[in-house]
């Protein structure tokens, strides 16, 4: 696109938009300028016909106004009126309440008790106030604080309101009661909501199932039309102060299974995934499952728990061993190997930067299970044979590790028993074998403490072949 | 699927992952890669005729090298190898997804790439390079959940990374609080890895290996008492060829809060098939808020298999005692200290030429200073006194965040590790650097290098030079529909969700 064009086709795109926004702006009806009209008018039911007259136009047409505004006498005028239903929640029938007047008796200024101030000039008028209806209709209270019976008395519920708009909706005012600090609590909307009247004025399902994702299953919730536009009153899903406690982490797992416990309404299944990613926790499981119709659940955010303190990846191992799936309903072996696997860029991993320079003494003595990471065969053994230090072929071959005893041979036998899996990271069992077997070896017993030969047998007898042959010894 | 295939797909999977409608996903991709370098040893031999007395009073060969004669005529012992170097990577892939229009449908996958892009294959895990290392379909519906595919038994009788099979997984729970039963059958994983143990890269030396995977089933019972969960898990492994054992074994872990503030944990596995007690843990800790103390007794001995006859050799296990205090006597200032004495059971072996001590203990001291979150200083020293090995040494780093998403770090440290069954007093120093960035929940990106100056205190000419750069790079991208994990956000209806 050449430079010419765009500058082209940035001038028409503005020419569009700028007439759009005018015809925009025409659709929606100028306000009525009452006051001007004032000494043409003796009557309000003149243009208001619809008023007192059942199926009559509420509203003048643009036709009664060109009897004056004809481009001659007065200039033309786009004064359109309102096409379609009232934006407003309001169940007010103007026929219907002239005809109640009518039958009262009470007929004079009907339409200006309620659209002007008593001391104002004719036709400078203003919309129904609350107070008004309330006043009429004998409600002592303001109109936020009324009876929870009463707001039927005026309002539609929101569902039927089909009018109204979001940002009308969005606008609505909340009631005193709402802001109280209970409100959000146990015993406080909740509560109310069960035997309450009132809330379908202002919400509808949609808002409820925003948080409770138990909406589904709650009556209250239930007995509300559905209505999306709901949505659009300023709607925070805020944890309970519990939640907040410094030990909520500890104790929220024996709270979650007690009987009558709530997590439900705010929590699906998934909202627990957040932390407990690996093995879900027998409590969750009695969770509703996020699906259709069902909210998402309250998101949670991760927090460890309060044993978690600094420094307790240096001591989290005994739990961990004791009890691993304690760790398993929150870490996943990702969440692990964010520490056991070697990493020079973080210090405090699970092994710390150049470990291999001193794995050995650690191996050595195991002091951690290496084996429940690393398989013996695959990370020792191929790594002590890439560095040349494994043994792979019998007592007598490859050797010189042990070289600072020179009877190590002779004497391993203790070394041997307290550290079996380390002599397993280089030797193969048949090198052992060589000298600890009866039919292909020296004979050398290597049965210690606490072996149970007849068990053994029980079990695997290939064991016992491999050194015994067939000939295995019965004791 | 040709690689061209698995990339263009994957690709695919990122570009276009916009969660349709009732879905929830979480992906994570890691990437990191490290040079590493280091010589080995390389076996060599010498008539006997060709030693000499060294300082020490043990064999030497004429160009320094001390050697280890067995009387067969030549005596034997380590030249330096060439240097040797690696170039490994990694990329694992982690998907949670659920919400896939089946109510209580879960989808997990975690596999991960390595390989050695030196083309030296040196570096452990190497081969074959794509593993699966979790992959199931989990079901729930009220209190059953159920799961298929390859599935990660994390439980007493085996941490992370064993106890895999390849099977399915059942577990019913009464009620919350109440009991929960399970089982799960299927083919078993090698120990430590995710390959079957008939894999060619768990058996490097070429030892005797199963022609078979072992099958695999375990039991589970469990019961939950809201503060205090108690557990037993039966698992047996069987080796389809033989019809004989692999393994037996059962365990039982308990953990509860007995008193505000302390916890109690302890578990213990027997091992059925040889009829003795495996390792055992049990710590009581103490979480208060200036003051955390842990006091705890282990027992740990070695599993082996039944298909290997290492188990008849019969490891002797250690038992020990540990304990850790750690204060923060004022904001920001934390001061711990730990220990452990053990002892090996008697092994009942004579050994006259060679005798070993069998206890030993382990200690440290640390104390971190971080007057805010900006900076933090910390040091540790630390060491340990034990049968054929010991350590001893210290370390310390400075960690800066100029802000949430920056972090440097500088350490250093040092490091004196004799083994006793060897001509062996290696002393190491280091000093190195780390840099992390994180954009948000979403990038990671991490970069370190590290000097080694090593000495070998040997009396021999081995004694040759180890000193080297190590240097790491790592990447982390998670990506995620909203409904995961990140900060309260506020409600919406499933229907709404984009």
């Amino acid at each position: 696109m050449t430079r010419r064009t765009g500058r082209v086709v940035a001038v028409l795109s503005a020419s569009v938009a700028l007439a759009a926004a005018a015809a925009m702006r025409q659709d929606r009806p100028a306000p009525f300028d009452h006051p001007s009209h004032a000494k043409l008018f003796v009557t309000c039911t003149s243009c208001h016909v619809g008023t007192e007259e059942a199926g009559a136009a509420l509203l003048p047409t643009p036709e009664s106004c060109a009897a004056c505004h004809d481009g001659t006498v007065h200039r033309r005028t786009d004064w359109r009126p309102r096409v379609g239903p009232r934006p407003s929640n309001l169940r007010f029938d103007h026929v219907g309440h002239a005809t109640v007047r009518r039958e009262r008796g009470d007929t004079a200024q009907s339409c200006a008790d309620c659209h002007a101030e008593r001391t104002n000039p004719w036709m400078t008028i203003r919309g129904p106030s609350a107070p008004q209806c309330l006043s009429c209709h004998r409600v002592e209270a303001e109109h936020l604080t009324v009876p929870d019976t009463t707001c039927a008395t005026c309002h539609l519920p929101l569902a039927r309101a089909d009018a109204l708009t979001r940002d009308r909706i969005a606008r609505f005012p909340a009631p005193p009661t709402h802001r109280a600090p209970v409100f959000m609590r146990t015993g406080g909307h909740g509560v109310q909501a069960k035997s309450a009247q009132s809330c379908s004025t202002c919400h509808a399902r949609d808002f409820c199932a925003a948080c409770h994702v138990n909406a589904p299953e709650t009556p209250a919730i239930q007995a509300l039309a559905p209505d999306p536009r709901s949505l659009a009153i300023p709607h925070q899903l805020k944890a309970p102060v519990g939640h907040a406690d410094r030990t909520f982490e500890r104790a929220h797992g024996a709270a979650a299974g007690k009987a009558g416990a709530a997590c439900g309404t705010c929590h699906t299944k998934e909202s627990c995934f957040a932390c407990h990613s690996g093995e879900a926790p027998r409590p969750v499981l009695g969770l509703h499952q996020a699906g259709p119709g069902r909210g998402a659940g309250a998101a949670t955010t991760r927090r460890p728990p309060t044993n978690h303190v600094a420094g307790w990846e240096g001591r989290h191992g005994p739990v961990a061993s004791a009890a691993m799936r304690t760790c398993t309903s929150c870490h996943i072996r990702d969440s692990c190997l964010e520490c056991h696997r070697p990493d020079a860029s973080r210090r405090d991993g699970y092994h710390p930067s150049g470990y291999l320079t001193r794995h050995p003494a650690d191996a050595y003595n195991r002091t951690g299970s290496c084996s429940d990471c690393h398989n013996q065969g695959e990370f020792c053994q191929s790594c002590h044979k890439q560095s040349g230090l494994s043994s792979r072929r019998t007592l007598l071959g490859p050797g010189g590790y042990h070289d600072g005893n020179r009877q190590f041979g002779l004497g391993h036998g203790q070394a041997a028993r307290q550290a079996l899996e380390s002599c397993a990271s280089c030797h193969v069992e048949r090198e052992c074998l060589t000298c600890h077997s009866v039919v292909r070896g020296r004979g050398f017993s290597p049965h210690g403490p606490g072996f149970d030969p007849a068990r053994l047998l029980r079990k695997n007898p290939q064991l016992c072949i491999a050194c015994h042959g067939t000939a295995i010894p019965q004791r | 699927m040709n690689p061209h295939g698995v990339r263009a797909l994957a690709l695919l999977l990122v570009v276009a992952a916009e969660p349709a409608a009732a879905q929830s996903w979480r992906l994570r991709f890691d990437v990191a890669a490290q040079r590493v370098s280091f010589r080995g040893v390389t076996a060599d031999s010498v008539p006997e005729s060709g030693v000499v007395a060294g300082p020490t009073g043990g064999p030497v060969t004429s160009d320094g090298f001390a050697a280890y004669c067995y009387g067969d005529g030549f005596c034997r012992f380590y030249r330096p190898g060439s240097i040797r170097s690696g170039l490994p990577a990694s990329g694992s892939t982690d998907l949670t997804l659920w919400g896939l229009g089946i109510t209580g449908l879960r989808i997990r996958v975690n596999a991960r790439l390595l390989r050695d892009l030196s083309g030296n294959r040196l570096w452990p895990g190497t081969t074959p390079a794509l593993r699966l290392v979790e992959g199931f379909a989990e079901y729930t519906r009220d209190r059953f959940t159920g799961r298929m595919g390859r599935l990660l038994e994390l439980g007493r009788l085996g941490n992370a990374g064993t106890g895999g099979l390849d099977g399915v997984r059942a577990t019913w729970q009464s009620a919350p609080r109440g009991v929960l039963l399970g089982g799960y059958l299927g083919w078993g994983l090698a120990r430590g890895t995710t390959l079957p143990v008939t894999s060619p890269a768990v058996n490097p030396l070429a030892e005797y290996q199963p022609e078979q995977r072992q099958f695999v089933a375990g039991a589970l019972a469990g019961l939950h008492l809201g503060e205090v969960d108690a557990e037993l898990e039966y698992r047996r492994e069987v080796d389809p060829f033989t019809d004989y054992f692999v393994s037996e074994r059962a365990a039982i872990s308990l953990q509860g809060g007995v008193l505000p503030r302390v916890r109690v944990v302890a578990g213990a596995d027997y091992n059925i098939a040889e009829g003795r007690w495996g390792s055992a843990e049990g710590s009581v800790a103490y979480t208060g808020n200036l003051l955390w103390a842990t006091l705890g007794a282990r027992r740990y001995r070695p599993f082996f298999d039944l298909w290997t006859v290492w188990g008849v050799f019969n490891p002797v296990p250690y038992a020990g005692v540990n304990g850790s205090l750690t204060v923060g006597p004022v904001k920001g200032v934390r001061v711990g200290a730990r220990g452990e004495w053990f002892r090996y059971d008697p092994a009942e072996v004579i050994t006259p030429n060679v005798t070993l001590e069998d206890s030993g203990w382990r200690w440290g001291v640390d104390a971190t200073y971080a007057p805010g979150t900006q900076w933090q200083a910390e040091t540790r020293v630390h060491g340990e006194a034990r049968p054929g090995a010991s350590s001893s040494g210290f370390d310390g780093a400075f960690t800066w965040r100029p802000n949430d998403a920056l972090t440097l770090s500088a350490r250093g440290g040092s490091l004196e590790r004799p083994l006793e069954l060897r001509f062996q007093d290696a002393g190491v120093i280091w000093a190195g650097g780390s840099a992390t960035w994180r954009s948000g929940e979403r990038w990671s990106l991490g970069m370190s290098v590290d000097r080694y100056w090593e000495s070998r205190d040997r009396p021999d000419a081995a004694s040759f030079d180890w000193n080297q750069w190590r240097v790491s790079a790592r990447v982390s991208l998670t990506l995620r529909s909203d409904a995961d994990r990140w900060a309260l956000p506020p409600g919406r209806p499933r229907e709404a969700t984009p």
